[in-house]
């Protein structure tokens, strides 16, 4: 008797930490170091250490990629974002593609693979770079070797290679944009399927939802560009996140070449999400081909700004220093992924001198 | 008290004059949801100073807090940090949470009163929002009652044209005002959203934004610093007055780590 009166006294007192040991349970989550909400990974570990001290995407939060151009880096990172969902076991919500964006999907890298490029490739900085920016390198690949430690938080992806189903424990769903019917907006059946799944889901089931290119004429017929289409969708995904705060979370990609950020529809939709980015493509020369691999590595492909971050400007600040705006550039390889740096020019003597150098050198010595 | 709230601001911060209409602007980047923090905080507290001082008779004033962006959970964690208990402040019919975001669009009929997330507005149709807010009103059983409805240009947006034209938003709004102490509204004010007017979209919001700025008493806007971001700078913030041309003021102000907002002048 007198055990079982205990019992119900640590009962009480045990609701608080039980919760809380079972989110920590789920797989791909982790509370946050700043203030530890639960947070889930991007599956690309640059991005998750820019997120306002939190080192992962706050779970219930929402993260608008944009980007300008033809180019699809967005996309890649919301398939680096699907793939690590489903090697965690999470489900994976897609709209507007097909079944054919989860072939798309990259693969793991084998351990040994990318551990071998990693020492390669830092021990071959360390000779070429000058000592002042070598402290810039290590910066630029924060804690890849502890996100690899015990337990993968964020898995590292091998884009040439394809998902295989073996590791891919998580549901696969998608939505296609254009349906067979016309007249039901692609955004409402999205809705109530997710609402659906949500609710028959066990409660620590996690959610991804993944929308690539929202808006795009390819994908969407044009009654979904209607300005009060597209917003009610967001403020019903706004309310699903915060109805299932631990459970959701949703990146999605919009081409602002379409739709400018001037124009007061985009402002709205980025005011409805919780975190804005940009991706901005350099020109790349395309009479350079992939050879020169030596100076077209350290190259940035393009600069990455953030407008807004989740939960950090939604308090109106927060962890100082933890949100610079400095200028960002990502490049992009198949072996490590997408990789977000703080923008530097890359040393024009390094770079140039030993290129440029022997073929100043025999010009002459032709023309002679 | 005085150092959770900023003491430059405190003056705009307190119960607002009978009739009143105070405007609390943003943009993206430069939330404005600390300052309604702070607002609510100064509203509810001064009430129970005034209780502890005898000299004071007055009940104590409430708040009836509508949230088009936000739910009662953000709220309330943001009260907490400053020592304020909302649940406990509700149940005392002090407080009294409207609920439009999560159950807005779903389509059903009038409004639902939930324990933890408040009245939730099941429809975005005035006449049933309306009766809703009133609800909320009469939920709120002390004194001077304050109206604060965060991001209403939001309910603009995503119904348009169609459904709830500007022209009745602002009826609807002048009917809750007759009902309440005074009034507090916080608009998103981004340049695209103002500037060009060339959409539908942006010119019901700047119908609506323009007519209410110019009918507040007291404008409190947030922008970004506009020379770029510093550590320790969150944003600026100017006041406007109307009747006190002599009363504007520019500040700078930052939000840190543990919720704290320091406002301070340029230069110190």
């Amino acid at each position: 008797m007198s055990f079982r009166k205990r019992n119900t006294v640590i009962g009480i007192a045990g609701t608080t930490p039980e919760p809380h040991r079972a989110k920590v349970s789920v797989p791909g989550t982790r509370p946050s170091p700043h203030d530890g909400r639960l947070t889930t990974s991007t599956g690309t570990s640059s991005l998750d250490q820019l997120l306002a001290g939190h080192a992962g995407l706050p779970m219930g939060t929402s993260l608008l990629v944009e980007e300008s151009g033809t180019t699809d880096f967005g996309g890649i990172l919301l398939r680096y974002f699907a793939a690590e969902g489903l090697v965690q076991g999470h489900c994976v919500h897609v709209l507007g593609f097909g079944d054919h964006w989860r072939r798309e999907l990259p693969g793991l890298a084998s351990e040994s693979r990318s551990k071998d490029s990693n020492s390669s490739k830092s021990s071959d900085s360390k000779m070429k770079i000058a000592w002042r920016y070598e402290a810039l390198s290590s910066r630029a690949t924060p804690s890849r070797d502890s996100a690899e430690g015990i337990a993968p938080f964020c898995h590292t992806f091998d884009l040439s290679a394809r998902l295989e189903d073996s590791v891919a424990q998580g549901q696969f769903y998608t939505t296609r944009g254009s349906g067979m019917d016309p007249t039901q907006s692609p955004f409402r059946r999205f809705i109530s399927d997710i609402t659906a799944r949500l609710k028959s889901s066990p409660p620590t089931s996690i959610h991804r939802i993944v929308i690539p290119s929202i808006l795009s004429p390819t994908i969407y017929p044009p009654s979904a560009c209607r300005p009060q289409e597209i917003l009610q969708f967001l403020h019903h995904i706004r309310a699903l996140l915060r109805q299932f705060p631990s459970r959701v979370v949703v990146m999605m990609t919009l081409p602002v070449s379409l739709y400018p950020r001037s124009t007061g529809l985009v402002r709205r939709a980025e005011l409805l999400c919780d975190g804005v980015v940009e991706m901005i493509p350099l020109q790349q020369q395309p009479h350079h081909p992939v050879d020169r691999n030596s100076s077209s590595e350290n190259k940035a492909q393009g600069l990455f700004r953030i407008h807004s971050l989740p939960v950090f400007h939604e308090k109106g600040g927060g962890l100082e220093g933890s949100w610079v705006k400095e200028d960002m550039s990502f490049k992009l390889s198949a072996s490590s992924g997408l990789i977000i740096t703080p923008y530097s020019l890359p040393p024009l003597l390094d770079d140039e001198g030993p290129s440029n150098g022997p073929s100043n050198e025999s010009k002459p010595k032709l023309d002679f | 008290m005085s150092n959770k709230i900023p003491s430059l601001l405190e003056q705009h911060l307190g119960l607002p004059e009978e009739a009143s209409l105070t405007i609390l602007t943003n943009t993206l980047g430069a939330s404005s949801n600390w300052l309604v923090l702070r607002f609510l905080y100064s509203i509810l507290q001064s009430g129970r100073g005034a209780d502890a001082g005898v000299s004071e008779k007055e009940a104590s004033p409430g708040v009836v807090f509508l949230s088009f962006m936000r739910d009662l959970a953000f709220w309330r964690e943001g009260a907490s940090r400053l020592g304020l208990d909302l649940d406990s402040l509700s149940r005392a019919g002090k407080f009294s949470f409207v609920d439009g975001l999560t159950g807005l669009l779903s389509g059903g009929q009038g409004s639902e009163s939930t324990a933890d997330r408040g009245r939730v507005l099941k429809s975005g149709k005035l006449d049933d929002m309306r009766r809703g807010i009133e609800a909320a009103i009469t939920d709120v059983r002390s004194g001077p009652k304050v109206l604060i409805v965060d991001q209403l240009d939001e309910l603009l947006a995503i119904f348009g044209e169609e459904d709830v034209t500007g022209l009745a938003l602002e009826g609807m709004l002048l009917s809750l005002r007759e009902r309440v102490h005074a009034t507090v509204l916080t608009f998103s004010v981004d340049d695209p959203l103002l500037r060009s007017q060339g959409t539908s979209l942006e010119r019901s919001h700047a119908a609506l934004v323009l007519a209410q700025a110019h009918a507040a008493d007291v404008i409190l806007s947030l922008r970004m610093l506009d020379t770029g971001v510093a550590k320790d700078v969150s944003g600026v913030v100017r006041v406007t007055e109307r009747d006190r041309a002599e009363a504007s003021a520019e500040y700078l102000y930052h939000v840190g780590a543990d919720g704290n907002a320091k406002v301070f002048e340029r230069g110190t």
